[in-house]
């Protein structure tokens, strides 16, 4: 009986060392080299009043990171000094202005101009039960006032004002920092484009591009880019 | 005699110390599922095999971190505008949907004029100076209120601040105003004769306020 006793007690002590690390921090980040800021992405090449991935949309992806991975869609000025994001991410280290996010990916919703950039802090934060799952995101400026708006799942989740910046170079792609170890997967299936008429259609043109050593962007269609690991089909 | 009876009992450091292992065990043991459960997730294909390297200058296309564009300070051999090319300035000119201002001062004049750029889809122009000064001319949107939304940008951004010259609104970003790097250097924004006016440079904003002022004119 002792012995039942005496198992008991070992088992939940046990018990209590596996939930404590399972709900601990994940105290890695501070021992990584998180190296540069690489990138993988696909673009149609034109620009446009606004960028789409829909149907079924970006997969989110809920990982171990050891510094930061983002998937986005993303508008740019030719110049470089303006920019609109949106997507999700998750890092220990934060960046782009964000807080380090707590274990879930959560959406994020970025801009920079002129060098600055702006993030928003109040996003929604992916649940246990929500990952992985494909999700619909866009920016546009359909009315060409200089207000991008960013919907998720076709809800508006704000906005904010680039001044003259109305339309631009598009492109899909994700991020990570190259030697962290951090997976870059993405899936952007379902790309769109806004025309001048305010439509969203289909790319019509894709390109890979990046400069990660190790994934790589494989256009499946004009509609749908992957970046992983491996080779492109 | 009863001391022979009594089972056999581990000192208490014994004990603290075994159950301390045991806490280790099961939090190492967790540890490890989450690294098999994080690092593989059953979406993420492809974990293994032969890497392809990907690279072809694009520049930081879509970045707003330490590689992004606009933390990036264009070499003289670099271009202005993605997707653009170089044209005359009378060529630019006839392009653009408006006026492309001149500035007259030391730091960007016609006589230090090196390049103009036009990238012709979304209607950018771009002015670059053997000073280093560099200036990008947008379409502003007719109707839309230039201190309005300077006042908005400078607030989201928070950094900066408005100033004014010859009577029109201007954004004032010293370098490192938002951090270390960002911007790399400083820049001003005003809108002029129905286009937005950045101009940038390694050089103080008086300097680059004395610039927009001669655009103003």
């Amino acid at each position: 009986m002792r012995w039942v006793v005496r198992l008991c007690v070992l088992s939940l002590v046990a018990m209590a060392g596996f939930v404590g690390g399972l709900t601990s921090g994940w105290p890695r980040a501070a021992a990584v080299d998180c190296g540069n800021f690489r990138e993988q992405y696909f673009n149609p090449g034109t620009t446009w009043r606004g960028v789409k991935v829909s149907s079924p949309g970006m997969r989110v992806s809920d990982t171990v990171v050891d510094c930061s991975r983002i998937s986005w869609v993303f508008v740019r000025n030719a110049a470089g000094t303006k920019i609109v994001n949106l997507g999700w991410y998750e890092t220990e280290i934060g960046e782009f202005g964000c807080n380090p996010t707590a274990g879930k990916p959560k959406v994020l919703r970025i801009k920079q101009v002129n060098g600055i950039g702006t993030c928003d802090h109040n996003t929604h934060e992916y649940g246990t039960n929500e990952t992985p799952t494909n999700d619909d995101f866009s920016i546009q400026d359909d009315n060409q006032d200089g207000v991008w708006e960013y919907r998720r799942n076709g809800v508006l989740v704000g906005s904010y004002d680039l001044g003259a910046f109305t339309n631009g170079i598009l492109g899909a792609g994700s991020a990570r920092y190259g030697a962290s170890g951090d997976s870059m997967y993405g899936n952007f299936d379902g790309l769109k484009r806004m025309g001048s008429a305010g439509n969203w259609d289909g790319w019509n043109s894709n390109t890979g591009n990046g400069d990660d050593p190790e994934y790589i962007s494989c256009v499946h269609s004009n509609t749908w880019g992957e970046v992983k690991l491996g080779s492109c089909p | 005699m009863s001391s022979n009876s009594q089972p056999h009992r581990w000192p208490l450091w014994r004990r603290v110390a075994a159950m301390i292992a045991v806490f280790a065990f099961g939090w190492i043991t967790s540890t490890a599922v989450r690294s098999l459960g994080g690092e593989g997730g059953g979406d993420e294909p492809g974990d293994t095999g032969a890497t392809v390297p990907v690279s072809e200058g694009g520049g930081g296309f879509g970045g707003t971190g330490p590689a992004g564009p606009a933390s990036e300070i264009p070499g003289a051999a670099d271009p202005l505008l993605l997707g653009g090319s170089v044209v005359p300035l009378d060529e630019a000119a006839a392009l653009a949907s408006y006026p492309i201002s001149m500035p007259s001062d030391s730091l960007a004049s016609s006589s230090s004029l090196t390049q103009v750029w036009i990238q012709r889809e979304t209607g950018e122009v771009a002015l670059r100076f053997s000073t280093g000064i560099r200036i990008y001319f947008a379409e502003w949107p007719a109707g839309k209120d230039p201190a309005e939304s300077l006042e908005q940008q400078a607030s989201d951004a928070g950094a900066g601040w408005i100033d004014a010259v010859a009577g029109h609104p201007v954004w004032v970003l010293p370098m490192n105003a938002g951090g270390d790097g960002f911007p790399p250097q400083a820049n001003v924004t005003l809108v002029v004769g129905g286009a937005e006016v950045n101009i940038w440079g390694d050089a103080p904003t008086d300097g680059l306020l004395r610039v927009a002022s001669s655009l103003a004119k």
